[in-house]
């Protein structure tokens, strides 16, 4: 909506993460020559993330709102199928996270096209769209579809080696990005607004969709196992970019991927969506708001962030105990996550949807914790070399578990949290920190999978508060009752 | 029970200021209101260029003797905190007389409401206000799946002087996009009383 009210959002998440890099500027790390970068790139972080906010609030989330209703109005199972995949499959494309880590992967195993990759990850998406979509449209229940596909992920990964895994869950973790999430969201309210289903189902294709990925990637390491093995690389030296070459750099990047989102949306609109003219110049404006706040996004997050987030993983780790790097991957877990927009978008469709049962802040406290740990965990799972995937076994297997127990409601918002949380914010600044204290670049890997994984423990256990305090609170109303 | 009066009271404020307004109107002596989230649309030319400058707002319904909407309207405005507008629906002052303004009501399909708006500032409307509502429905045989489809629709509340009325809502009903059967209604209704609740203004 309005962009000052968007950029004080913004601002007061991103100002906590800049403080705190200045209070070690002038204590443990100073950052000397990379401080003016790292300054101008957090400014140009606010300013991109708030014109990206005001541009999917006009752009993209009314797209998915009417083609998710429209869709449910066609009443043709098969459109919606058609029309789930596609959107999907070209959201992936657009994806900034997805182009960001398939170049990473691909730097450590040439073995694996990046092209290839993210086709197959785009695939996986839209594939896991339509699941998620069927789901919502037959009331089929989240838990046993949830169950049934993460045993199969499961299964899959034990096959394949542990540098390969944790990328799968990277993977999954950085396709459900800025772009994806609204949208996503926003199809599947749509779906379940227009049918009229409880509110329970209206939350978890985000989570349902966050699968595809993950079993994407995994058969791409099945089938090109042993075609090179994962190298040990040592992570890459910060390259030092111009600003104009970044920017530039950014730009096309960011145009590729939009493209054919981009047509495909022209070309709803005419057969589709047939938005009024006012509607859709604003639709129109709305896209290229969305479109140039992520080239300056990243733009901010490549000139300053990455860098100093891996010179102070470094510098950390190597002149300070490892309890410092632990206390501070927790400080920046739980504040990363307050700058992540996709969770902002989140936690206020949660707020409306519930009617405001649910309050914004709580939701976003109980997803900063598990975040926090989650990020304080893979320090630890760096430091002392643990095998990744106990982490992910113990973690899933446990959510899973979970939601036998917890209401549906919950288990919806808590999987979808899970894509959301990891977003343009944990696959920049963190994951460079972690590869700074790892000093290696497939140890880093792995981080976002793990911070993807936290909300669904942690929003879980906020719904079994809830239920136990519902239970309570109808147990004293019949007692009263009765006596 | 239904508490029963015979003037409504609806108040548009921003968005979060709810709260201090009922505070400060049950203090005048109301019982309660009824809170529904709107969107402003935006009032300058330039941010409207841009698709910039919705704002959030929240609409505010009070059912309230006749009389009171004085002693809230003063009351808010001595606290100076609200930026808004009240108007005042009900019986007409006198019998016969044209009150001085009106409200456009008009109910359509939602993802028109900025056509709608766009229409009716070109023929001189100051502004509007959009909220979400659902259609009931008529047509119940519309099922997918064994569920129910609700159309979804979006409600546009615009203020204007009486004189405005005719030419606002024949430039709105002559939008090329609304000519379809079905698409929507528009009703006028009486504002025995309107004002702006920024002392400031």
């Amino acid at each position: 909506m309005d962009f000052v009210s968007k950029l004080k959002e913004t601002l007061t998440s991103v100002l906590p993460i800049m403080v705190i890099v200045l209070i070690l500027n002038f204590t443990v790390a100073p950052l000397g020559a990379k401080l003016v970068p790292f300054l101008v790139g957090g400014l140009l972080l606010v300013i991109g993330l708030s014109l990206f906010l005001a541009g999917t609030d006009i752009g993209m989330v009314p797209v998915g709102e009417k083609l998710g209703s429209v869709l449910a109005h066609r009443r043709s199972v098969p459109l919606m199928m058609a029309m789930g995949f596609i959107i999907g499959f070209a959201v992936t494309l657009a994806e900034p996270d997805v182009t960001v880590l398939a170049n990473q992967v691909h730097s450590l195993n040439p073995a694996i096209n990046q092209k290839v990759l993210i086709v197959m990850i785009a695939l996986g998406l839209g594939a896991f769209v339509d699941f998620g979509l069927l789901r919502t449209v037959m009331g089929f229940p989240l838990k046993w579809l949830l169950i049934f596909f993460y045993l199969i992920v499961f299964a899959l990964v034990m096959f394949i080696d542990q540098g390969m895994a944790s990328i799968c869950f990277d993977a999954s973790g950085a396709t459900t990005g800025p772009l994806a999430v609204p949208f996503l969201l926003a199809l599947g309210l749509g779906v379940s607004a227009s049918t009229k289903h409880d509110k329970d189902s209206s939350f978890g294709l985000t989570g349902v969709a966050s699968i595809g990925p993950i079993l994407a990637v995994a058969v791409m390491a099945l089938l090109t196992r042993g075609a090179g093995g994962v190298a040990e690389t040592a992570a890459a030296a910060a390259e030092s970019h111009g600003f104009g070459t970044v920017l530039l750099s950014k730009l096309k990047d960011t145009a590729v991927g939009f493209g054919p989102l981009f047509l495909i949306i022209l070309v709803l609109q005419f057969t589709m969506l047939h938005f009024p003219r006012i509607k859709f110049r604003k639709m129109l404006l709305g896209m290229l708001y969305s479109f140039l706040g992520i080239v300056i996004f990243l733009t901010g997050v490549d000139f300053g962030f990455v860098e100093v987030g891996r010179y102070l993983g470094q510098t950390i780790s190597q002149n300070y105990s490892p309890v410092l790097v632990v206390c501070l991957a927790l400080v920046f877990g739980g504040i990363v996550v307050f700058a992540e927009p996709a969770v902002w978008v989140l936690t206020h469709q949660v707020e409306t949807v519930t009617a405001g049962r649910i309050k914004r802040m709580m939701v976003m406290v109980f997803i900063c914790i598990g975040v926090a740990l989650a990020v304080a965990l893979a320090m630890i799972r760096i430091l002392f070399n643990i095998n990744y995937l106990w982490f992910v076994f113990i973690g899933v297997g446990a959510s899973l578990l979970m939601t036998l127990f917890t209401p549906s409601l919950f288990t919806g918002i808590a999987f979808d949290s899970g894509g959301v949380a990891s977003g343009p914010m944990s696959t920049t600044f963190l994951l460079s920190f972690a590869m700074g204290v790892s000093g290696s670049a497939s140890m880093g890997f792995g981080l976002v999978g793990l911070i993807a994984i936290s909300p669904l423990i942690s929003i879980q256990i906020l719904g079994l508060i809830f239920r136990v305090k519902e239970r309570k609170g109808k147990k004293g109303a019949g007692d009263a009752a009765s006596a | 029970m239904l508490l029963l009066h015979n003037n409504l009271m609806i108040a548009i404020v921003n968005h979060g200021q709810t709260k201090r307004f009922l505070s400060i109107a049950k203090k005048a002596g109301i019982k309660g209101g009824t809170i529904i989230p709107a969107r402003g649309t935006a009032s300058s030319r330039f941010l409207r260029a841009l698709g910039l400058g919705d704002t959030s707002k929240e609409m505010v319904l009070i059912v309230l003797e006749k009389g009171l909407e004085e002693r809230i309207v003063s009351e808010v405005r001595a606290d100076g905190h609200i930026q808004g507008v009240a108007a005042l629906l009900g019986s007409t002052k006198e019998d016969g007389m044209e009150t001085r303004w009106k409200m456009i009501t008009i109910i359509v399909n939602a993802g028109y409401a900025d056509d709608i708006m766009d229409a009716a500032r070109k023929a001189g409307a100051r502004g509007g206000t959009v909220t979400h509502a659902r259609g009931t429905g008529t047509q119940e045989d519309a099922k997918f799946l064994g569920v129910p489809i609700v159309p979804e629709k979006e409600m546009i509340l615009i203020l204007c002087e009486s004189e405005q009325t005719e030419s606002l809502m024949s430039a709105i009903s002559s939008l090329k996009c609304l000519d379809e059967p079905g698409i929507g209604i528009m009703y006028t209704q009486d504002v025995t009383d309107f004002r702006n609740l920024d002392p400031k203004k």
